[in-house]
């Protein structure tokens, strides 16, 4: 299954930079959007374990017994029959890039309706002066 | 530990501060801002002065640490060295200020200068005092920059003038600064391996009997001296500290970089052998050659007269360009010995002074000439210290001094007599003793001691310098003597040239028709050093030695040399030579100072023709460049597939496509869609439909997220693809479907076949190569797994191997509760383990948001290229008005008076607002059903914001997920209403106000949490309160997350949605 994951990302990413190498602006952006998704992917891909449960950690045996399992003896960490949360670090990790990333892509197509307004094309090649 | 020290290093910079306050320039006179100036110096070297006594023993020390752990510290050390130095700077400054002053006249320019000559002043005292040898390198730069900054002070003159002083500044600063880079790789070399040493020494420590019976050559050449001189200097003699103990006497380990530990005596004999010696001297002699004008990089001080006389006086004769040589004073210690250093300080201070000597006769321009004679001089200095056996120290610290006094008040009165004749060109000038008797008086002084007659300190120097150049010990040739002799006849010809012919000779003696007397005290700075020229060339002895005897370990110091008789005083017959052959040379100048050789390149060429060159290289370089971006990016992200590629398969075991469960499948089922809607967003023609695509492809993605499990993700990535996917219809609407059309026709009807196969070949090595490193992650993820369960099972009980083994997950998953009390673990981590990420994340995420409105405001075509920027809508947007006032009309034409006119603002009517889809021909979204729809949205949505802001730490949501909910909310609003409605109706939502908030919010959490639990950002736990609701101050940080992202969408969508000028062709 991992390796599927990882081949999909592969192929994700090789799609992304198809379309960065279009003339056309906005599928530049689009392409800029399809590798924020792949490499979000590829975070959550090398988490360490894959999880079976939510990342959260109750104190107190009533909400999950199993996390209380993985909360006692650190050999039962990782044990099979126990349930596995998800890796908590990718996640944390993932949820600021994907804010940002809106964020940067909300630039980025600003800039694109700027060379628009500046240079009445959205054809890449057509703008070739990017220095006033 | 002496605090005194710092204080007095602080004092010329906080001057420099004073005089950069503009209140300063008009509240004080020129008088007082002078005196100031050079009562401070006066200060500083009355101060430096009280330390001579107690100077003769251990160097008086202060070290704050900065940075242990890099052996960095903020230290001063003053021994007999840098005290020496340390006088000259603050004494000629005393003299430099004085004269400043008056020279320059108008206040402005006075505090100009003395900002910049402050800060000098400063950085060199921290040079020459500095106990690191990283902070000293600090200073070596700041000293360059000043100088930069000195040189070009008249560069912002218009014409030649300003041209010339900024080429010649941007030289100086070229070849210094190059020099410094050679420095700093140096010093760091020579840190590094004296902490090498010294690890060595602790592991593996030699027997003390070795250590102290290599004494007789282990010694530095203090020591030496003392053996030779036969003079016993107490205190001196001890032996030094042992390496071994020095390194646990202290704790740290990275004591190298320490200047006493550099000079530590028994530090010496290892380094020479370490192999990096090599390398050390001569990074090092690059750096203080390029500093103290040595030939090759001779060229740059000439150049550098464009500065105000009293910088060139102060800078380039009396301290800067002696930094070069204060270092290698200071490193000869542990350095010297070497036939590198001999060869390379003698053979390079040797041509330079030749080079030198020879290039000043024949300039007619008095700076030039005293340019050239400093050179000359710094190659006679710099040959000095590389004399074997330290005989040459003490010509090198007597001619440091010597040259500081008459130099310095030779540029002076080049100033002045610049200032009073409007030129400094030996041609037009002539007659001056009559009109200024006491520049004359001055000017005579000081040219006796640069030509080296008794009883000037400048004889002493030239004395001990023929002295010491004589063939005898290691020096066995007679080149030395004969350059000096030569330079020496050549120096007193330039002392003539300047002084018989400015001031006695009357062949060109002129009306000076603008003549203008100097200011009496404009002679005092000058009289103050040629009488100091004059005194301590009477009192060599007891005013020196306190200084020098310590430096040198005692020597003897005269005026006059005990022996007489030319038969037996072999520098005493050639002194009288000197001044024989010097005048006859200059009165034969009629004969030499013509012909080709006066035009004779000297230097600077070479330097245009590097830079030329390198211009030229850039050029061809930037030919390689077809302008297309998108192909250097593919350049850049080769690169760094092929990097991937190289990374190495280790762990590699095939590939395992089997699905486990039905989770699994449906994974894979997710993947596929992820990827057709992708492929889809590639094919579809139409950049709307593409974009649309791309909203599957990301809710799908999501939908992996929810399987992982991940629910804080995948809840944000939902909301965050609406959102993005909303973004860029409303974008695409705003660029023209003529624009659209366009592009996508060059796109599709593309006859080029090549171009779309190339494309796809990049795309695909690029696919395959990120493939396989995640496969190779994935894999080695699994490895690793297994590894730590192998290691719990091998050692059991053995605790500390598995910690190491464990992935940092299973660390949070552990403590997250107990550190944070926060139950979901990515809230904890984004709050607290990683909230400095978070933290700076929001900084980026409202910095992108105001980008947007910067570029979204900004005027299209001609206006732009007019410079006119519309600030109007800017702050419009920003939200204190709805739309563009009246302010912004001379840049913006209102926007009613555009085509679309039917969108009046102050008109309210269901239909008649404009929402975005009616400006942009898209089909009409304001009907009663979606605004209804709309304005129930808004309050739930912020409701559903406070429920996760309060709960986000025991549930999936957080405040970016908040953020996002409302932002949302806001959206609709605009795409519904359009932009003039939603902003009345909305007018209590500021958009740049709630980014200030929030981030305001967001740092104050970290710094009250800094002050309350003495950590950053660390999160302070009260407790559950009402509703279960957990009180902690990431309630705080989370409200300010909430704050700035609603606050950055907000403006994102108002930027988007502002009808701007619509020029766009509506198809």
């Amino acid at each position: 299954m991992d390796d599927i994951f990882a081949i999909a990302t592969g192929i994700l990413f090789g799609l992304g930079v198809f379309q960065l190498l279009r003339r056309d602006l906005i599928k530049v952006a689009l392409g800029f959007y399809i590798l924020y998704a792949a490499i979000n992917l590829f975070i959550l891909a090398v988490g360490v374990f894959d999880g079976e449960t939510s990342a959260y950690v109750y104190p107190d045996k009533d909400h999950y017994p199993e996390a209380q399992v993985f909360l006692g003896d650190d050999h039962e960490t990782l044990a099979p029959e126990s349930e596995t949360p998800s890796d908590p670090v990718v996640q944390a990790l993932i949820l600021t890039a994907i804010v940002i990333s809106f964020g940067s892509y909300a630039l980025l197509l600003g800039l694109i309706n700027g060379a628009s307004d500046r240079f009445g094309t959205i054809d890449a090649d057509e703008v070739d002066q990017l220095k006033l | 530990m002496d605090s005194a020290l710092a204080i007095i290093n602080l004092i010329p910079f906080l001057l420099s501060a004073f005089m950069a306050v503009p209140a300063v320039r008009e509240q004080l006179k020129q008088r007082e801002l002078t005196w100031l100036a050079a009562g401070t110096m006066g200060v500083l070297f009355v101060w430096l002065l009280t330390y001579i006594p107690n100077i003769d023993g251990e160097p008086v020390e202060l070290v704050i640490d900065w940075v242990p752990q890099a052996g960095l510290s903020l230290s001063w050390y003053l021994d007999p060295l840098s005290l020496m130095f340390g006088l000259i700077i603050t004494g000629v400054g005393i003299a430099v200020f004085l004269y400043a002053g008056y020279y320059l006249e108008k206040p402005k320019k006075i505090t100009r200068f003395y900002a910049f000559l402050g800060t000098f002043a400063g950085a060199m005292l921290a040079l020459v005092m500095a106990g690191n040898i990283i902070t000293l390198f600090i200073a070596w730069e700041l000293t360059s920059i000043m100088s930069y900054m000195l040189i070009g002070f008249y560069g912002g003159d218009e014409g030649e003038k300003g041209a010339e002083a900024r080429y010649a500044a941007s030289r100086a600063l070229v070849i210094t600064g190059a020099g410094g880079l050679a420095l700093l790789l140096g010093l760091l070399l020579l840190g590094t391996a004296t902490n090498s040493i010294i690890s060595d020494e602790l592991t593996n420590p030699a027997p003390i009997e070795e250590q102290i019976g290599g004494e007789g050559e282990a010694r530095g050449a203090m020591d030496l001296l003392i053996v030779e001189e036969g003079d016993d200097h107490g205190s001196d003699d001890e032996p030094a500290t042992p390496i071994s103990e020095l390194a646990e006497a202290t704790a740290q380990p990275l004591l190298g970089f320490q200047l006493k530990t550099v000079l530590n005596d028994n530090l010496r004999d290892p380094l020479q052998d370490h192999p990096w010696y090599a390398a050390i001297v001569i990074l090092i002699m690059i750096g203080c050659f390029s500093k103290s004008a040595q030939f090759p990089f001779h060229f740059w001080l000439p150049g550098a007269m464009t500065a105000p006389s009293p910088a060139s006086a102060y800078l380039h004769s009396a301290t800067m360009v002696k930094a070069g040589i204060y270092l290698l004073f200071r490193l000869y210690d542990p350095l010297h010995g070497s036939d590198l250093w001999t060869v390379g300080l003698m053979g390079t201070g040797l041509t330079t002074m030749m080079i030198g000597a020879l290039f000043a006769i024949r300039k007619r321009d008095l700076k030039g000439l005293l340019a050239y004679s400093t050179i000359s001089k710094l190659g006679v200095i710099v040959a000095l210290i590389g004399v074997p056996e330290s005989h040459g120290l003490k010509a090198a610290a007597v001619s440091i001094i010597a040259h500081a006094l008459y130099k310095g008040t030779f540029f002076l009165l080049a100033g002045t007599i610049e200032h009073a004749t409007g030129t400094r060109n030996l041609d037009e000038l002539g007659g001056l003793r009559k009109r200024m008797p006491a520049v004359f008086l001055i000017a005579a002084t000081v040219g006796i001691s640069m030509a080296g007659v008794p009883p000037m300190v400048g004889f002493a120097a030239k004395e001990f310098l023929l002295d010491e150049l004589l063939p005898y010990g290691e020096v066995t040739t007679v080149i030395p003597i004969v350059i000096a002799f030569t330079a020496s006849v050549l120096t007193v010809v330039a002392a003539m040239l300047y002084v018989w012919d400015a001031f006695i000779s009357t062949k060109n003696e002129q009306d000076y028709h603008h003549f203008h007397a100097p200011h009496p005290l404009m002679n005092a700075g000058p009289a103050l050093l040629a009488a100091a020229s004059v005194i301590l060339g009477l009192g060599i002895d007891p005013l020196l030695s306190p200084i020098l005897d310590p430096l040198l370990g005692g020597t003897s110091l005269y005026i006059i040399p005990p022996e007489l008789n030319p038969a037996e005083n072999t520098a005493w017959a050639l002194s009288i030579g000197v001044l024989v052959l010097g005048p006859l040379l200059f009165s034969l100048r009629g004969y030499w100072l013509t012909g080709p050789w006066i035009n004779m390149p000297s230097g600077a060429q070479i330097y245009a023709g590097i830079i030329a060159g390198v211009e030229w290289t850039a050029d061809q370089l930037l030919k390689s460049q077809n302008g297309k971006v998108r192909y250097y990016l593919v350049i850049i992200l080769g690169s760094i597939s092929g990097l991937m590629l190289f990374g190495g398969f280790d762990s590699f075991r095939g590939l395992d496509l089997a699905l486990d469960s039905a989770e699994e499948v449906l994974d894979v089922l997710l993947l596929i869609l992820t990827i057709g809607s992708t492929l889809a967003a590639i094919i579809l023609k139409q950049q709307m439909l593409a974009a649309l695509a791309m909203g599957v492809s990301g809710y799908a993605i999501g939908g992996i997220f929810l399987l992982d499990p991940a629910p804080d993700v995948a809840l944000v990535q939902f909301l965050v693809e609406t959102l993005a996917t909303v973004l860029i219809v409303l974008m695409i609407a705003r660029i023209a479907v003529k624009q659209r059309q366009h592009a996508m026709d060059v796109l599709w009807e593309e006859k080029d076949r090549f171009g779309l196969i190339r494309d796809i070949v990049i795309s695909a090595i690029i696919g395959v190569s990120v493939g396989l490193f995640i496969l190779a992650a994935v894999d080695d993820r699994a490895a690793r797994i297994e590894a730590i369960n192998a290691a719990d099972i091998q050692v059991a009980g053995e605790v500390e191997i598995r910690e190491i083994a464990r992935p940092i997950a299973v660390w949070h998953l552990e403590n997250a509760y107990n550190e944070t009390g926060v139950v979901d673990v990515v809230a904890a981590i984004v709050t607290d383990f990683r909230g400095m990420d978070t933290l700076l994340e929001i900084t980026v995420f409202a910095t992108a948001a105001l980008g947007v409105l910067t570029i979204m405001t900004q005027p299209a075509g001609e206006e732009l290229l007019e410079g006119k920027r519309i600030t109007g809508v800017m702050r419009a947007v920003m939200g204190d008005e709805i739309i563009a006032t009246d302010d912004a009309e001379n840049d913006t034409d209102p926007p009613e008076t555009k085509d679309t006119a039917h969108k009046k603002p102050g008109q309210p009517g269901p239909n008649d607002y404009g929402a975005v889809g009616d400006q942009y021909d898209v089909p009409r979204l304001s009907t009663p059903l979606t605004r209804t729809i709309a304005t129930l949205v808004l309050p739930f949505s912020l409701i559903i914001s406070v429920y996760h802001l309060l709960y986000g730490g025991d549930g999936p949501g957080d405040g970016f997920t908040a953020g996002v909910v409302s932002g949302l909310a806001v959206a609709l609003w605009y795409v519904v209403f359009g932009y003039y409605e939603a902003r009345m109706r909305l007018s209590w939502l500021r958009a740049g106000r709630l980014i200030i908030v929030g981030l305001s919010l967001a740092f104050a959490n970290a710094l009250v949490n800094l002050l309350v639990s003495g950590s950053f950002l660390r999160i302070i736990d009260i407790g559950t309160g009402p509703g279960d609701i957990h009180l902690a101050s990431t309630l705080f940080f989370e409200l300010a997350i909430f704050l700035t992202v609603f606050g950055g969408v907000t403006l994102i969508m108002q930027s988007i949605a502002y009808p701007t000028d619509i020029k766009k062709d509506l198809v």
